[in-house]
C-alpha cells in the first residue's frame, strides 16, 4: 500500500535530505511540497496527502498554527512535526493543536519513516528521548493551584485591607500612612480588583474570614 | 631704597612663581608632575618667599593669629598665601587633600584682600585689616593656586570638579557663578550706592533680584547639562552592555561552535562517520543552548507559561533551588513586549535569590486579569534592607525596574533582613491577544 507524503520546510538543505530519505522507502511517494507556512494548508488541500511532514518553524506562519489549519480543511492527512525543539513544551502544543507525531531534527535517519508508518496506523509517534510520561510530567508541572489571591496584593494594599476593614474612611487612612486620600483610593480599588471584591460588605467579610480583623 | 629692594623682589618673586605657576597649568593637561620636581619647585618657592619677606615666614607658618599681631605694613597676608602655597607644593606629591586644602586657603585670603580692594572696606569686619595684598600678588596668587589645583586634577576633592558625572557638571558650572555673581553685584550695588545712584535699600533688592534671576538661569542651564550628561551615560551603559553580550556570543560561538565545526571536518575526512555523528549531536545542543540563553524561542513561540516552566526546570537544575509555580490566567497569549518583560523580571529575580537569598525554596506567582499581569517572586531566604540597594547601585533591580517602568506598569521590592524578599511588578494589559 502506498503512502502519499507532503513535505513544508523552509531549508532548502533539509528539504533535499527528507526527500532523499523519503526516496529510499519504495512505498513512499512525494505529493507535495510548501516551503512558507501561508502555502502548506493550500498545498494539503491540493494534494491531500496521508501524512504532512511539518517544520515546527516555518516563516509565514508556525507550524502550529499551521497544523490547527490544517487538521481543519484536511482531517485525514496526519501531521507529523519536525522541530529541533527538544522541549516537551512544544510537543505538548504540538499535540494539542492536532499532530500526530514529533520527530525531532536529530533523531536518527529510520525514524522518520518508523514515525510515517506510525502515525498512518492511528499510532502516536513521539522522538525518544521525548515520551508519554514526560508529556505527563510536564502537564503536571504546568497546572497549578491559582495564587492565593491575598498574597498578590503589595504591602501598600495590606495596609490599606486592614485599615478600611476596621472601618477607616479613605482620608483618615491617607493620613495614618502618610499619603493622599486619591492615592488610597487608587489603592482599594486595586486590591478590590484583585481579591476580586465587590462592595465594602464583602471586604469586612474577607477580612474577617481571612482573620485580618476581629469582630468583636 | 628699602621700598624699591622689597618692590623690586617682590616683582622677581611675581615672576618666578608666576612662570612656575604656567608651567603648572600647562602640565596640568597632560601627564601630572612627576614628584621629585614638584618637591624642588615647592622648596624653591618656599625659599623665595623666605628671601622676599625675610621677617613672615615663622609668623605665618604660626599661624593667623601671630600673622594678626605683625605690622599692618608688612603685609604677612601675602606671606601667609605664598607659604601656604609654598608648603603645598611640597605637600601636592604625596598628601593631595592637605595641598589642595592649603591652595584653597590662598586663594581665600588672596579673595579677601580683593573684596577689601573692590569694596574700599578699610578695616574689613575688624579681622581683616591685615588685608590688603598689592594687586598684583593677588593675581599671582590666583594663578598659582588654579594652577595647582588644576595640576592634580583626578585627585583629592578636584577629582569632584572634573569628574565626567552629573556632580562634576555641577561643580564646574556653579562654582565660578557662585563666587563670581555675588562678587560682582555687591560691588554694583556698592558702587552705585556710593555713587548716589540709589539708596542702600534700592541696591540690596537690585542685588537680591538680579542674583535669584542670573543664580535661577544658571541652575536651568546647569540642569540641561547634567540632563544630556545623564542620557549620554544611559545610551553608553546600553551600548556596552549590547558590546559585552556580543562578545561573550562572539567567544562561544567560536571557542565551541568553530572548535566542533573543526573536529566535524577532520573527522569527514578521514571517513569517520560515527564519531562525525556525535559532534553534530554535540553541536545541535550547543547552539540550542547558546539560542536559548539569548533568548528562549519558546517566550516566542509558545508564551510566557511554557517558557517560565522551562527557565524554572533549568534554574532547579542548575542552582538546587526549587521552584513552586503558582498562576492563574496564562492560558492565552499577551503583547510580546509584556510577555518579555514578565519573563525578564522572573528570570533577574530567580538570579537573585540563588546569588544572594540563600534560600531552598521560591514562590512564583504570576496572574492576569482583563487589566494587569502581574508577577511576583517570594523567597524565604535571609532578606535584606530595602534601602540599601534600591538606589540604583544593584544593576540587576533597576534593570527590572526599568523594564516594568517602560510598559507603564511598577515594581514592588518588600524585604525585611531575616523575613525574605518579595519583588513584585505589576504590568498593565492595554491589549491582548489570542
Amino acid at each position: 500500500m502506498q503512502v502519499t507524503i507532503a513535505l513544508a520546510d523552509d531549508h532548502s538543505v533539509v528539504l533535499s535530505g527528507l526527500k532523499a530519505l523519503l526516496a529510499s522507502e519504495p512505498d513512499f511517494k512525494l505529493v507535495g511540497e510548501a516551503t512558507d507556512g501561508q502555502q502548506v494548508t493550500p498545498m494539503v488541500e491540493r494534494a491531500r496527502p496521508d501524512v504532512l511532514l511539518l517544520d515546527l518553524m516555518m516563516p509565514g506562519l508556525n507550524g502550529l498554527e499551521v497544523t490547527r489549519l490544517v487538521k481543519k480543511a484536511a482531517p485525514q492527512t496526519r501531521v507529523v512535526i519536525l522541530s529541533m525543539h527538544a522541549d516537551v513544551a512544544y510537543v505538548v502544543e504540538a499535540l494539542r493543536n492536532g499532530a500526530q507525531g514529533y520527530v525531532l531534527k536529530s533523531a536518527q535517519g529510520g525514524e522518520l519513516a518508523e514515525a510515517i508508518r506510525a502515525v498512518v496506523a492511528g499510532r502516536r509517534y513521539l522522538s525518544p528521548p521525548l515520551s508519554e510520561e514526560s508529556i505527563e510530567s510536564y502537564e503536571a508541572r504546568a497546572r497549578s493551584a491559582p495564587p492565593d489571591p491575598y498574597e498578590t496584593l503589595t504591602g501598600r494594599e495590606r495596609e490599606v485591607l486592614q485599615l478600611v476593614a476596621e472601618g477607616k474612611s479613605n482620608v483618615e487612612i491617607g493620613q495614618q500612612l502618610s499619603i493622599g486620600k486619591r492615592t488610597v483610593e487608587t489603592h482599594r480599588a486595586s486590591l478590590m480588583r484583585k481579591l476580586g471584591l465587590r462592595s465594602q460588605a464583602e471586604l469586612i467579610r474577607f477580612a474577617v474570614k481571612r482573620g485580618i480583623v476581629s469582630v468583636e | 631704597v628699602k621700598a624699591g629692594f622689597e618692590l623690586a623682589g617682590r616683582i622677581a618673586g611675581a615672576l618666578v612663581a608666576a612662570g612656575a605657576g604656567a608651567v603648572l597649568i600647562a602640565r596640568a593637561t597632560g601627564a601630572s608632575l612627576q614628584m621629585p620636581r614638584d618637591a624642588a619647585i615647592g622648596l624653591a618657592l618656599m625659599a623665595l618667599a623666605c628671601i622676599v619677606r625675610i621677617s613672615w615666614p615663622l609668623s605665618a607658618l604660626a599661624g593667623l593669629g601671630s600673622a594678626f599681631l605683625l605690622s599692618r605694613q608688612d603685609e604677612p597676608d601675602s606671606a601667609l598665601a605664598y607659604a601656604m602655597i609654598g608648603v603645598a607644593i611640597a605637600l601636592l606629591p604625596r598628601f593631595v587633600r592637605i595641598a589642595q586644602t592649603l591652595l584653597v586657603g590662598a586663594l581665600l585670603v588672596s579673595w579677601m584682600a580683593f573684596v577689601g580692594y573692590a569694596y574700599v572696606v578699610k578695616g574689613f569686619f575688624g579681622a581683616a585689616a591685615w588685608i590688603h595684598m598689592d594687586l598684583l600678588t593677588m593675581l599671582l596668587v590666583d594663578l598659582l593656586c588654579v594652577g595647582l589645583l588644576l595640576s592634580r586634577p583626578d585627585q583629592g576633592f578636584m577629582r569632584h570638579v572634573t569628574s565626567e558625572g552629573a556632580a562634576g557638571v555641577m561643580a564646574r558650572r556653579l562654582l565660578p557663578a557662585s563666587t563670581a555673581v555675588p562678587l560682582l553685584l555687591g560691588w554694583l550695588a556698592l558702587v552705585g550706592h556710593r555713587a548716589h545712584l540709589f539708596n542702600a535699600t534700592f541696591g540690596i533688592a537690585l542685588v537680591v533680584v538680579t542674583s535669584i534671576l542670573l543664580f535661577g538661569v544658571m541652575v536651568w542651564l546647569t540642569y540641561g547639562a547634567i540632563d544630556r550628561n545623564e542620557k549620554a551615560k544611559l545610551r553608553l551603559a546600553a551600548v556596552l552592555l549590547e558590546e559585552n553580550e556580543r562578545r561573550n556570543l562572539a567567544r562561544e560561538l567560536h571557542d565551541e561552535i568553530g572548535q566542533t565545526l573543526t573536529g566535524l571536518k577532520l573527522r569527514l575526512e578521514a571517513g569517520r562517520t560515527a564519531e562525525a555523528r556525535g559532534l553534530v549531536d554535540e553541536l545541535m545542543s550547543s547552539v540550542r543552548n547558546l539560542s536559548l540563553d539569548l533568548r528562549p524561542a519558546m517566550l516566542d513561540d509558545l508564551g510566557l507559561k511554557p517558557a517560565l516552566l522551562w527557565l524554572f526546570e533549568r534554574y532547579t537544575t542548575q542552582t538546587g533551588v526549587k521552584v513552586a509555580f503558582e498562576h492563574d490566567g496564562l492560558s492565552g497569549r499577551f503583547a510580546s513586549d509584556t510577555e518579555t518583560a514578565a519573563f525578564r523580571i522572573v528570570q533577574e529575580a530567580l538570579t537573585n535569590v540563588a546569588r544572594h537569598a540563600g534560600a531552598q525554596n521560591v514562590v512564583v506567582r504570576v496572574w492576569a486579569d482583563r487589566r494587569t499581569l502581574g508577577v511576583q517572586i517570594d523567597d524565604g531566604g535571609k532578606g535584606f534592607d530595602p534601602k540599601s540597594v534600591d538606589n540604583g547601585k544593584t544593576g540587576g533591580l533597576s534593570g527590572m525596574r526599568e523594564r516594568a517602568a517602560a510598559l507603564g506598569g511598577q515594581l514592588t521590592l518588600e524585604s525585611k533582613p531575616g523575613e525574605g524578599a518579595r519583588v513584585m511588578a505589576e504590568l498593565p494589559l492595554s491589549s491582548r491577544t489570542t
